[in-house]
């Protein structure tokens, strides 16, 4: 099978859903010529022309705004916000507009709007350039929240949110953009609500999703000598969140370690946590439910203080052997 | 009427006066009845004077070796009857007189008479009266069972009981039942002086335990020139001029001075009086907590003919007491030892060869002979062996025979070991002090698991 | 809630005062405004009111102790009440060993106080703590079968207090779904049978072999029965189910057909006064057979809670002796396992018959040209065809069938 990379992977699903559909747009900043400040639209303009492939003023409650409108008038939009900091711009369109509509209007409009982001960290792009904001859209009712690990996740998950009729926030973490992947060729989809096992384990399961999942699994790795077996299950989906398959790693490993880039306070986590703490898996529990998650800070500009604040596969693998004893 | 208590033992015998103890020690107000001697069969009638008795006989059987050990004895020993006999008493009125020192020190009323059962609540005690009761405790015990056979009433048939109470030896004795009674009081006239005859109705004698006991024995007697017709069943007893003669059923006819029935004991029944509890076959039924059909009546011991030996009376008298006082539970029956006292000692607990190689589809014995045993070479007794009987996949121990000096003593070690599902290798790898004739256990398990390394390897 | 009684701040600069003396005791009622207390200021001795109703609950500072104002010197309230503080003086003093969800669940299950094990280095029980403890508390045999079917002993239930033996890990070994169970044992495994199995094994094969048994199958309509059963148990306090009704109309048919209750006694029949019957109860040990006894002079309440008594005491292993026995006829119910909807039942010598129900099962009929659907009830009656022939034998499942399709007359 063929490797490409996430932001090709990403391409690639975009293309070939416009070639598909027309009433597919795709709207955003610099994502023309330029080819998208991240390169992932690169080659877009030149085969879809400016009616599909728009560049937009810098406007993101514009940019949304327009999205909304035009999905609510029969057409399917996919817009870029450059950086996913850049939401709390639009956050009226994404939050009252996007998410309410279907809802507020009896269901006489649908909102099948893509939103698709560069997220998280590790570029050295500081505080307004580099936040992971995914739990504040869970915790939105009518909102979808995506955020593949993987070329092959990516492709087939963001061909399931263009083919959806409702409003879906994509979250691509921007160091994945290079990560290269086996990719399989055509036309596939990966449904909404289905967590991938990435590692099966026996003594702890690692819930995690985004760039830390490849750093879950080195530290399953590392701790394998020890003895520990550790499962590392790939949400991958946040809103809807494969419920199902959290409980069940959760009961049959008794330790749940959450892993995620996005602060620790009030992050998803906090949520996963809930979920197996009042389900069945909790009398399977043989240890507190723990996160490691990014610090309760503003991203640094300092590129190695900005390394600090997110989980490194040490910390990880640390957290992990804290909990097996 | 007088004092109501919780509880009312009838028979004072190991049933009787362990439930009378217990109830005592856990709080109830317990009332022991008993018309003749405390102690029951066991301590007056049965096992501790047959003890004593056979100690006196080994004793004269050892003399007889102690010339090849260097004790040269220049006029044989020879036994003193009316001595023996005084000494046995002794011996029973000691413990039986322990027994009423036990029941005195936790309070418990003894009331002397012959008890009948009236109600679930009601005993009527002869020459004392009624005694309600929260719970009744049938200890009635058994007697020897007798065979409908002409002449059996003669007074020359003696029970066992009777036959304690000789003062002479007799010159011959005919021991009617090969049974476990049987061979050791066979052993006892035999070491006294007697010409002793065993027969037995079945092929051969002890046919209730395993195999390899029954054929020791019969060697041992056979050498010690006791007369052993086993297959025989018995027409009748006739009265003869110096004594009687058995009339065998293929036309034979045996003669001696006295004979001995012990063919077996049977419940006694007598207390139940027509109180409706239920007996079948001759036995009280019983469920598994000592139960009886009438609600708060239970009936442990030989009077319900589950396991007719004193110890397993001691564990169902407990049980029943348990049961009477509001605590069910059950009787643990399961690793009865029993054993066959004389020289040598038979013991057996858990299945015989035949019973497991019937139930298991695969079994493995272990055979250690005490000829390879140092303490018995040392001490010159090495007649016997240690047979073990394991299912292999696990080592499960499902039998124990021994035969041979302290078999009475080692058999404890195994009922022990199997109660509390040890198997073959732990049994093997148990450190056993050296030397000493326990080790035979250590090594019988050991070659039942093909590891002995004190027998010649193959 | 229960109220505080502080010491008073009785002036700007007193920052304590002393208890000269309690009016009341612990347990007293008072009445607000009413002294409870004298109390020495920095000026001079002043009662102390009561501020509310109730009953002194706790004095928590005694005569001569010197108090900080504002503190606390004791609690009014109900009766009964427990104050605020002594309530976590009792907390503190009862700690529980601190345990994971799972170590509690593997202690519940396996009968164990976590109290009894020690805790260890670090003070909280895990799962591995707790399974150690019962590894340890198996027998070495237990152990070892355990092991040699890759089954944890740690995991076995077993009887509550005691060590996990032999038995309790076959009975687990033998319950163990193929799926669960090592995919690659081909092995043939022996499983004992229990006492009570054998017994009953060999009285069915003697019944089999020797009784010339035949089996009659009928279908009542019971639609009705169903409905008055429903309405008796919508007014009642006791649960009827469907199978005390089915005994009672047996009771009855059997009244109505001596020759049905009877017994086999070598040339002759013996029909027996009384009409005892055998309810079968399935245990885990094997098949009861528990005799409810004079079936048609009990009225249905009674019938009820008698039968559930017998069944419960089945499976709990605490049936008297005679309680299994004296049957005159046996009833014996396959429908409630799903399943099968009828069955030729095995005659319980020596009696002549036995009944057996079997499903209910919906079927669609047509009652003056409109399709209805009834309800049926699948029944069928073994019997010793040497004892009944077959008017005799029909005649009595035409009784039971009949009571069925007329509930009411089941009542009377």
């Amino acid at each position: 099978m063929r490797e490409i990379s996430y932001a090709e992977a990403i391409r690639e699903a975009l293309s070939e859903e416009m070639r598909r559909d027309d009433s597919i747009v795709f709207l955003g900043e610099d994502i023309g010529v330029y080819g998208g400040a991240f390169g992932v639209s690169k080659g877009m303009y030149a085969e879809f022309g400016g009616e599909r492939v728009r560049n937009t003023p810098i406007s993101e409650t514009a940019i949304v705004g327009c999205g909304v409108g035009a999905a609510m008038v029969g057409l399917r939009p996919v817009v870029e916000i450059m950086f996913s900091d850049f939401l709390a711009v639009a956050m009226d369109q994404v939050v009252n507009q996007a998410a309410k509509a279907r809802y507020q209007f009896g269901g006489q409009f649908k909102v099948p709007l893509v939103i698709r982001t560069p997220s998280g960290s590790g570029t050295g792009a500081a505080e307004q350039h580099s936040q992971s904001l995914e739990a504040w859209f869970v915790h939105t009712p009518g909102m979808k929240v995506i955020a593949p690990s993987t070329p092959a996740d990516a492709k087939g998950l963001l061909k399931t949110a263009i083919r959806d009729d409702n409003p879906v926030l994509f979250l691509e973490q921007k160091l994945l953009y290079r990560v290269k992947g086996e990719v399989p060729d055509g036309d596939y989809t990966i449904p909404f609500g289905k967590a991938a096992c990435r590692r099966e384990g026996r003594d702890i399961t690692l819930i995690t999703y985004g760039r830390m999942v490849a750093r879950c699994l080195e530290a399953a790795d590392s701790v394998k000598v020890e003895g520990i077996e550790a499962e590392v299950l790939d949400l991958r989906s946040l809103a809807p969140m494969d419920k199902e398959a959290i409980v069940s790693s959760a009961k049959k490993c008794g330790r749940v370690l959450i892993v995620h880039e996005a602060c620790l306070t009030g992050g998803v986590g906090a949520e996963i946590a809930a979920i197996v703490a009042d389900s069945e898996a909790f009398f399977h529990l043989d240890a507190p439910i723990r996160r490691c998650c990014g610090s309760d800070s503003p991203v640094p500009y300092n590129r190695t203080l900005e390394e600090s604040i997110v989980p490194g596969i040490p910390l990880i693998a640390d957290a992990i052997r804290s909990l097996c004893r | 009427m007088m004092k109501e208590y919780d509880l009312v033992v009838v028979g004072g015998g190991p049933a009787g006066y362990i439930a009378a103890l217990h109830g005592a020690l856990h709080g109830a107000s317990v009332a022991l009845v008993e018309s003749g001697e405390l102690g029951g069969t066991c301590l007056n009638r049965g096992c501790i004077p047959t003890k004593a008795w056979l100690q006196t006989a080994e004793a004269l059987l050892e003399t007889r070796d102690w010339a090849s050990r260097g004790i040269v004895l220049d006029t044989p020993p020879r036994l003193d009857m009316k001595a023996a006999l005084a000494s046995k008493d002794r011996a029973v009125r000691r413990l039986t007189g322990g027994v009423k020192t036990l029941l005195d020190s936790r309070k418990v009323d003894i009331l002397r008479g012959r008890a009948v059962l009236k109600g679930p609540r009601l005993v009527d005690v002869e020459g004392v009266g009624l005694v309600t009761t929260g719970a009744v405790i049938l200890a009635g015990g058994s007697i020897s069972a007798r065979l409908p056979i002409p002449g059996v009433d003669s007074k020359r048939v003696l029970l066992s009981e009777d036959i304690l109470a000789l003062d002479k030896v007799p010159a011959s004795l005919l021991v009617i039942g090969g049974g476990v009674i049987g061979v050791e009081i066979a052993q006892i006239f035999s070491a006294f002086g007697s010409a002793v005859t065993i027969i037995e109705l079945e092929q051969r004698l002890l046919p209730a335990m395993d195999e390899g006991l029954s054929t020791i024995a019969a060697e041992t007697l056979a050498r010690r020139g006791v007369n052993i017709r086993t297959g025989v069943s018995i027409a009748g007893i006739a009265e003869t001029k110096e004594g009687l003669a058995l009339l065998l059923a293929d036309g034979g006819r045996i003669e001696a001075e006295l004979a001995l029935l012990s063919v077996g004991r049977r419940p006694d029944l007598s207390c139940l009086g027509d109180s409706g509890v239920k007996v079948e076959k001759g036995r009280v039924v019983t469920d598994e907590f000592m139960e009886t059909n009438l609600k708060g009546v239970f009936a442990p011991g030989d009077i319900n003919g589950r396991k007719m030996l004193a110890h397993a009376a001691f564990a169902m008298g407990e049980a029943a007491a348990d049961s009477a006082l509001g605590k069910p539970r059950r009787a643990e029956l399961d690793y009865v030892p029993s054993v066959v006292y004389g020289k040598p000692e038979l013991a057996s607990v858990g299945r015989s060869e035949a019973e497991a190689r019937a139930a298991y589809d695969r079994v493995e014995l272990g055979v250690f002979p005490f000829a390879a045993n140092g303490r018995a070479v040392a001490s010159g007794d090495t007649e016997g062996f240690v047979k073990i009987i394991i299912e292999p996949r696990h080592g499960e121990i499902l039998g124990v025979h021994i035969a041979g000096a302290g078999a009475s003593e080692l058999i404890n070690e195994a009922a022990a070991l199997m109660r509390l599902e040890a198997t073959a290798h732990e049994l093997a790898d148990t450190m056993h002090a050296h030397p000493s004739r326990s080790e035979a256990l250590m090594e019988a398990a050991a070659a039942a698991l093909g590891r002995c390394l004190h027998l010649p390897g193959k | 809630m229960a109220s505080s009684v502080i010491m008073p701040k009785a002036g700007m600069a007193m920052e304590e005062g002393v208890i000269v003396a309690w009016l009341k005791k612990e347990g007293d009622a008072v009445v607000r405004g009413e002294p409870i207390a004298e109390i020495e200021t920095d000026k001079a001795v002043m009662e102390l009111e009561a501020e509310a109703d109730g009953v002194l609950l706790t004095i928590t500072r005694g005569v001569g102790e010197k108090v900080p104002v504002t503190e606390v010197i004791a609690w009014i309230g109900k009766s009964g009440e427990i104050p605020p503080a002594t309530a976590t003086a009792t907390a503190k003093a009862a700690t529980t060993a601190a345990a994971t969800p799972a170590a509690r669940r593997i202690a519940v299950e396996a009968g164990i106080e976590l109290a009894s094990l020690l805790p260890p280095p670090g003070g909280v029980l895990h799962a591995d703590d707790v399974r150690r403890h019962i590894r340890k508390d198996a027998t070495p045999l237990a152990s070892r079968i355990a092991e040699a079917a890759a089954m944890d002993p740690g995991s076995v239930p077993r009887q509550e207090g005691s060590r996990t033996h032999k038995a309790d890990v076959e009975a687990a070994l033998s319950s163990r779904t193929p799926s669960s169970g090592d995919p690659q044992s081909t092995e043939d495994r022996r499983i004992p049978l229990t006492a009570i199995q054998r017994i009953t094994g060999e009285r069915l094969a003697r019944s089999h072999a020797e009784i010339p048994s035949v089996t009659l199958f009928a279908l009542a309509d019971a639609t009705r029965f169903l409905a008055v059963r429903k309405e008796l148990n919508d007014e009642g306090s006791i649960r009827i189910s469907v199978n005390d009704l089915v005994i009672r109309a047996c009771a009855k048919a059997l009244l109505a057909n001596p020759r049905a209750n009877a017994v086999i006694d070598g040339d002759g029949l013996i029909l027996k006064g009384g009409i005892h019957i055998g309810v079968a109860v399935a245990t885990d040990t094997g098949l009861l057979v528990p005799t409810l006894r004079d079936a048609a002079r009990l009225s249905l309440p009674d019938l009820s809670l008698r039968v559930k008594d017998l069944a419960g005491r089945a499976r709990a292993r605490r049936l008297r002796p005679e309680e299994l026995e004296g049957g005159t006829f046996t009833i014996s119910n396959i429908g409630m396992y799903g399943g099968a909807t009828s069955f030729t039942p095995i005659i319980n010598q020596p009696q002549v018959g036995i009944l057996g129900i079997g499903a209910l099962e919906e079927r669609l009929f047509l009652e003056a040209g409109v399709p209805v659907v009834r309800t049926m009830l699948h029944l069928s009656f073994s019997f010793d065809h040497r004892a009944l022939d077959g008017a005799e034998s029909s005649s009595f499942i035409k009784a039971v069938k009949d009571l069925i399709e007329r509930p009411l007359l089941i009542l009377s």
